[in-house]
Order: C-alpha cells, then structure tokens, then sequence
C-alpha cells in the first residue's frame, strides 16, 4: 500500500530580474525560448504537479537544461519556488521559516551531490557525520553511527582518509553515507552517478539498490541516463525545457512514449 | 645647525616664471634675468620674494628663482649660475661658502636675519596663563632650565609614565645631537624623556596640537619659522652663551656643562661677478635686513589661509611693513613700489572653480583635536598599553631564550628542520648586527598592528563576502587606503593621538590591513558552491556554514592575508619612526637623514630578516592549516 509522501502542486520557477512579473507570461503560454528572448527570464519550472509514494525510487528525466536538478532542489527549499506549493510529509513546507526549515533538512531529508559536495577539510568520518553534528550530537555518539556507514558503504578502512585522497566512486560512497547516517524519510539525489566511469556507476547502482532493499528510503533520483533510469526506479517523469512531459513505470514510458523528445531518449534503451 | 628647516604642513609653491620686464624709471643696471637661489625652505622664499618685487617694480629688473638645496646653490653661486642668495648659514656651509669666499668668487654683502634663535620652548600660556582661552598658568615660575625637574609632571610622558617628555630636535639633525648633550649636562635625563620626531613635520604638529588643546608640553624649536610667528612660546634660559662651554658641548661626548645656543645670523651672498655688474642694486640688497619675529610672522601669516604664497606674504609685508622696508630700500625708488602695489590686502592665488576641500578638512581636523581629545585620549591608551607591554616583554626575554623560543615554534610550524634554521640564522645575524633591541620594538609594533589589522579585517572581510552592497561600497574606500600617501594621514593622527607608537600603529593597520579584508572576503567567496549546498542541505545554520566550512576553508587565503599584512606593516616602519615609534625604521631615519649609509644599511638588513622570519613563518603556518592538500 502506497501513501504520497510528497506532492508538489503547480510549482514554477523563473530565474532574472524580476520573476513575479514574468509569471503572467508564462501563464499566458510564453515557452522557455521565448521568455529568455524577449524578456531575458529562464524559465526553470512551468507548472510542475507531481505525487510522490512513500518508500518509492523516484526518477526524473530530461536533458541539461529541463529543470531537473531545479526541481529536486525545491523539495529541500535550496531553491524556492516562484509560485506554488510543496507538501511534504502532510507539511507545507513553503511555510516554513528558517528554524522549521533547518529541523526539517536535518530531520526529514538529506541529498547526495553530482559532484558529491563533501567538506574537503574533514576526513571521512567527520564527512558521514556532517550531518549529526549539525543536529548537535556529541562527537562520541556521532563518529559510532557514522563509523557503521562508513562500513555499510564499503569504506572500512578508509575513515581518516581525506576526500581528496579517494576516487571519484569512494567519494560518493561516502556521499550517500552521509545521507543515509542521519537516517532521513527522503533522499535526494542529484545525478549522483554521473561524474564517474561507467563501470563504477554500475557497481553503485547494485550498492544503491542493495541498501534500498533494507532501508525503503523514498528517494528521489535524478539523472540523465534512461538506462540508469530503468535499472533502479519505480516510476520516471520527464521534463522538458521545465516542462513535464510524461509520467509512468518504466514500462508504460517505453511502451507509450508521450511525444518524440520522450521517444528520441527511449530508442537506445536495450 | 638649522640647515633642514621644512615644513609639511604648508603648502609651498614657488612661482618660477619670471615677470615680463617691467620697464620703470629706475634703471636696473643689468640687462639680463638677476637669477635668485630658491632654498627649499619658507623663510628664504619670502626674502626672494620680496626682493624680487622691489628689483621687478623698483628697478625695471627681470627676474628668476632657480629651485636647489643649499650645497648645489652654493656652487651655482660661485659659478654665477645663480646671483644671490639670500640665506647663507655660516654654520652649517663650511667649506662651500668658504672657499668660493676666499677665492674671491662670491661676496658676503651683509645680514638677512640678525637673530635666528633656537632653544627650549614651553608655550607662553604655561607660565603667564591665557585667560582668553580660560587657561591658567600652570608653572608660573618656570623661567629657566635649571627649574625644568620641579614640573616634570605636567610633561608627562604617555609612553613611559614615570618622566616627562621632551621633544627633541629632528632624528639626525645637528641639534639632536647637541640637545642630547645639554639634556644629560643639565641633569634633566633622569626626569624627562628624550624623544625624538623623525620629521620637522611631525615636531610642528606635535606642537601644534598640544598648542591647540592648551596643553603643557616643553619642546626644542627654532626661529624664524611659522610655528614662532604663530604661537606665543616662552624661551627658557640656560647659562649663558659661553663659547669656551660651547666648543667643549660640540666636541666631546660626554660635556658636564652646558650653554645657551649662539644666536646665528643668516647671511647674504652674491656673485663677485654680478656685483660688479650692479653694485647700485647689490648694495641696496647688503641692506635688507628683518628680524626673526618678522619672518616668523610672514611664515605664519601663508599658513593660516590655505593657498598663501610666500609672494603673498612678501606683498603683506610690504603693504604693512613700510616702516620696514623704508630702511633698506633708496627712497628714490620707494614711490615707484608703494604706487605698484596693489590697493586691497591681497586674496590668496586660490582659484574660485576649484572644489575647496581642504579648507573643511583642515576645520574639520581642528575642531577634533581641540575638542574631542578625551575620544582619543581613550582609544589610544589601550593600544598605548599593549604596545609598551609586548616591548617590555619582547625585551625582557633573555635573547637566547627568545631565540630558542623561535626555533622551537618554527619546529612546530614547519616540522622541518629548515624553517627552524632560517629563523635562527635570522634571529642571530639580527643579534650580531647589534639590532636586537631595535628589532624587539619594531616586533612589537608590527604584532599589535597585525592584531588589530586581523579583528578589523576577519569581521569586515567576512560581512563583505555576504553583501555584494557593502563589497561595492568598501572596495574604493580599501583602494584609498592602499593608495593614499601615509603621511596625509599620519600628521592629522599623529596631532589627534600625540606622537609616538599609537598613530604609528593607526597609520600602519590603515595600510596593512586592506590585503587582509580583500583575501578573508576572496577566500569566503571562493568556497566551492557545491560545498556550501551540501552543507546547507543537511540543516547547517548560517554559523555553523561560516565557523564549520566557509572559514576552515578560506582559512589558506586568509592566512595569505595575514602573512601580507605582516609584510606591508613591516615596511611601514620607517615611516613609523617619522611620527617617533622607536625601532629599526628610526635608525634607518637616522642613517638617511646623517647620511650614514652603513648604519642605514645595517639597519635595513634588519629589517629584512625580520621580514624573512614573519614571512616564512606565516606561509609555513597557512600551509599547515590547509588540510585540504
């Protein structure tokens, strides 16, 4: 039985000058190209409506540009939107202030990095415990439950090594360790794979996957990659030009692609 | 003895462009340009000044005044590049006077200033009391040197609360040395201070100020100078001139007795060529004679309204002063001046389209310094504080401590042994030059300065490196900072905090501290985007983002900023010494100002080494802190 746990409700986002008074234009039918041309706005989000089941892998699609990482970045309020509203966990969170808004970063969410954003003064350890000693935990208390994901990611050993001393797949292993030791509803994670080679993306999609079946995370993916898309996720939108184009299984977007742009990604998946 | 008069407070202009002849009655006797030596002091450009007006507008004469120092211009005399000069100090000529003289190439024709004076000075109102200005007097009894020990208190030294203070002549000058003396032959070093001003420009400010604010100060001066014509001052007596006392005061080095100065008489001399040429004009000049006060009164009269000539000054005189000049010059000529000058006092050459700044600013300075001195009086006793205790304990740590000390943190910094072979070879040769003591008080100096530089610079780099407004509003005002010359500032602290170390430490953090506000606020800023969003994504407040990640990590170019800020305020220690901060930078002064380049030099290495170990031993820590390579 799944409950949305998160839902985002005609959600736009304009970056320039003065986005309020763009949002008419794009409500009256500007598109992305036109709005940048004639008014000197980007266009990011145009009237996103999604639901997002509780303990679900959550794919978002598109190409540079689509909107994807902007999207992503509203659920934790990196980016607030110019109009609409995000429920989560039966919260507006747009009604937040500041202090609700930090409760609710180190509480209920956490995200993991493209290119992986670690602290590059603090070792390995201090990174995965990042998160709990934001939230006040005292060293002792946060090095132990840090030191069981770092060893739950495959880095035993590797603890007071520095971020600058690993590869790019160690790196991210300690990324999503991070994310994961303060044990959060929802994790982010934006492109996390993309920066490294195809061989290590592989082996951690098996780690992402694997970790997926203990912990029923909700997780909300994003990349670029179809393949990479198929391979870990529930369900898949697509945006385009930030837009929503299509959302569904993985078999109902192959299957019932919803306009070329979705048809042109689908093509090369085996 | 008063070779170096000059004054950075006034503006000096000299108009070079000779008149177009003027042709009077009178005959000028010469048929070409009578070329005048311009002095580089105010004094003598009001003497040539006026002559030139009564040669141009008496006699019909072109004139010029060619620019030098008093050594070139009395060669150019002897050679007839140049025709006279209206002040010849036979003290300090020698041999460039003499010789010309005895080989008959230049003639003495008589006396400019009959009365130049100089001595110890404490102002009128101490001994007589002002009751215009509700001041009482605070030593009425004060006549002579002798009394000086009774009232050291009302001198009190800031810097060293046990003595008084006395403001010597000029770092370097003549009448340093000779007051130094007299000071120990008097038995006044033991309750007064000597200090020394590294310029004639920061004596007359000190001067000034503590004259403004009514204050007691007991000071060495001389005359004719603005500062004479401006200020009533009383002279005290010492035994009088003896010049049996005198000769043994210059020669040895340890005098037990003392003397008054000599009254020195200026003189003026010609070309034996141009002489010949115009004894009718030359005689009259061998005439010219005013007294002191006179020219200390002209002097004062071009500084009290901003852009006053000494040309003005000359044409107030003779305006004012016709029972003056009536004695020297012919009164055949008189009518033809009197009828040329001009009717109404004459306006400064100011022009009207020109922003008029510096009237507000020079009002603007005045009334700080007379009214608002409790503010500063209480900004710089702290500073005052912590400055005198680093020296004191920098100098009370035994030097092989000290330098152990040194090697042992160098260890600590660079876990090599190279650093801490650097930093003792440095030390040492700083030891060996005999500069150990020199080198502890610019230390102090350059430490507290780098302190203060480092609680201003941190707070405000990191504010800019969050406002793009206040970014825009202090880059220019850092620009200034870097560029303006020190000294416009140094006089104005140095007359708001009274001379010595703490204007030196406010002209030092105002230049050293930019480096360190440009660097904190770049290295804020360089932070990795992504870093700061991770660190925010997982609920980081706005101080735990700036202790827990800005800063560690702009920590390197931080630490560039500090290692800056230490050489920029190192090489501001000369300058330092100008306003009488003790240290290398005063014996390098010295060096420069007796032309002593060996001691300058040694100095300077000095100072180097200094550098070398601040600078090597800041890098090797900002490296240190970088954990991120």
């Amino acid at each position: 039985m799944s409950t949305d746990l998160i839902e985002i409700k005609h959600v736009y986002k304009i970056f320039g000058k003065h986005p309020e008074k763009m949002l008419r234009y794009v409500q009256s039918g500007f598109k992305k190209e036109r709005l940048l041309q004639q008014k000197n706005h980007n266009l990011g989000l145009c009237d996103i409506s999604l639901r997002i089941r509780q303990g679900e892998i959550f794919a978002v699609m598109g190409l540079s540009g689509s909107g994807k990482s902007t999207l992503v970045r509203h659920l934790n309020r990196l980016i607030d939107p110019t109009a609409g509203e995000i429920v989560v966990d039966g919260h507006n969170i747009m009604s937040f202030n500041m202090e609700e808004l930090r409760h609710f970063r180190r509480y209920t969410i956490s995200m993991v990095f493209q290119k992986f954003g670690l602290l590059p003064h603090k070792n390995v350890l201090e990174n995965v415990a990042y998160g709990l000693k934001v939230r006040g935990i005292s060293e002792e208390k946060r090095f132990a439950q840090a030191n069981q994901w770092v060893k739950r990611v495959g880095l035993a050993g590797y603890e007071k090594s520095y971020p600058k001393q690993l590869s790019g797949g160690m790196q991210q292993r300690v990324g999503l360790a991070r994310a994961l030791a303060t044990d959060p509803k929802i994790l982010l994670m934006d492109e996390p794979f993309s920066a490294l080679d195809p061989l290590i993306r592989r082996e951690m999609q098996e780690v992402l996957i694997q970790l997926q079946q203990d912990l029923q995370k909700t997780i909300v993916f994003i990349t670029h990659d179809l393949d990479e898309a198929m391979r870990i996720a529930d369900r898949i939108a697509i945006l385009k030009d930030g837009e929503l184009i299509q959302v569904g299984t993985p078999a109902e977007i192959t299957q019932n692609p919803a306009d070329a742009y979705v048809t042109a990604f689908t093509q090369d998946v085996k | 003895m008063l070779q170096k008069i000059f004054h950075l407070l006034t503006v000096f202009s000299f108009s070079l462009c000779s008149l177009d002849a003027y042709a009077g009655p009178k005959h000028c006797g010469i048929d070409r340009k009578i070329n005048f030596g311009a002095l580089d002091w105010q004094s003598n450009s009001f003497h040539v000044e006026m002559m030139r007006y009564i040669l141009e507008h008496g006699y019909g004469c072109t004139t010029d005044a060619i620019p030098g120092t008093s050594l070139p211009l009395l060669t150019a005399l002897g050679r007839g590049d140049i025709d006279i000069l209206m002040e010849v100090w036979l003290d300090n000529t020698g041999e460039a006077w003499n010789k010309p003289l005895e080989e008959g190439k230049v003639v003495d024709i008589g006396i400019s200033i009959p009365d130049a004076t100089q001595g110890f000075y404490v102002p009128t109102y101490m001994v007589q009391g002002d009751p215009e200005r509700k001041i009482t007097a605070l030593a009425p009894k004060l006549r002579h040197v002798r009394d000086l020990p009774k009232y050291w208190k009302l001198f009190q030294d800031p810097e060293e609360n046990n003595k008084g203070r006395f403001y010597n002549c000029v770092l370097g000058w003549t009448c340093e040395g000779v007051n130094n003396k007299k000071i120990t032959a008097y038995g006044l070093d033991a309750f007064y201070t000597n200090f020394r001003p590294g310029t004639g420009g920061s004596l007359s400010a000190a001067i000034s100020s503590h004259y403004e604010r009514g204050e007691p100060f007991f000071a060495y001066y001389w005359g004719p100078t603005w500062i004479m014509g401006k200020y009533k001052l009383t002279k005290l007596e010492e035994p009088e001139y003896d010049p049996d006392v005198w000769q043994q005061l210059t020669t040895t080095a340890a005098p037990r007795q003392a003397t008054a100065y000599p009254v020195s008489k200026v003189h003026i001399g010609v070309n034996r060529a141009f002489q010949e040429a115009a004894p009718e004009i030359v005689a009259m000049i061998g005439q010219y004679q005013v007294s002191s006060q006179v020219v200390s009164q002209a002097l004062a009269y071009i500084t009290a309204v901003e852009g006053r000539t000494p040309r003005d000054a000359a044409l107030h005189f003779l305006q004012t002063r016709e029972d003056l000049w009536s004695q020297f010059v012919p009164p055949e000529v008189q009518a033809q001046i009197k009828d040329s000058l001009p009717q109404k006092q004459t306006k400064p050459t100011a022009k009207t389209w020109q922003l008029e700044i510096g009237t507000e600013i020079n009002r603007f300075v005045k009334v700080l310094v007379r009214d608002h001195q409790d503010l500063f009086d209480t900004l710089a006793a702290p500073i005052r504080q912590m400055i005198t205790g680093v020296e004191f304990g920098l100098l009370q740590t035994p030097i092989w401590l000290f330098i152990l000390l040194a090697i042992l943190l160098a260890y600590q910094i660079s876990r090599d042994l190279l650093l801490p072979g650097i930093v003792s070879c440095a030390f040492t040769l700083i030891w060996i030059l005999g500069l150990w003591e020199m080198s502890m008080q610019t230390l102090a100096l350059m430490l507290i300065s780098t302190f203060i530089s480092v609680w201003i610079g941190l707070p405000l780099g990191i504010l800019m490196s969050y406002s793009l407004y206040l970014r825009r509003a202090l880059l220019p005002i850092l620009d200034a900072m870097q560029t303006m010359p020190s000294f416009v500032y140094l006089i104005p602290a140095l007359m708001l905090f009274g001379l010595g170390k703490v204007p030196a430490v406010f002209a030092t953090v105002i230049y050293a501290v930019s480096p360190l506000i440009r660097l904190t606020d770049l290295g804020i800023r360089q932070v990795n985007p992504e870093t700061l969003e991770a660190a925010r994504s997982f609920g980081a407040s706005r101080r735990q983002l700036l202790y827990g990640v800005q800063l560690p990590l702009a920590l390197p170019t931080i630490m560039a900023g500090i290692n800056q800020t230490t050489m920029l305020a190192l090489s501001m220690v000369v300058i330092a010494s100008m306003i009488g901060a003790r240290g290398l930078g005063e014996e390098v002064l010295l060096g420069i100002q007796k032309l002593d380049i060996g001691r300058g030099f040694t100095a300077g290495l000095g100072i180097v080494a200094l550098a070398v170990i601040i600078d090597r031993m800041t890098q090797g820590w900002g490296k240190r802190l970088d954990k991120t390579k």
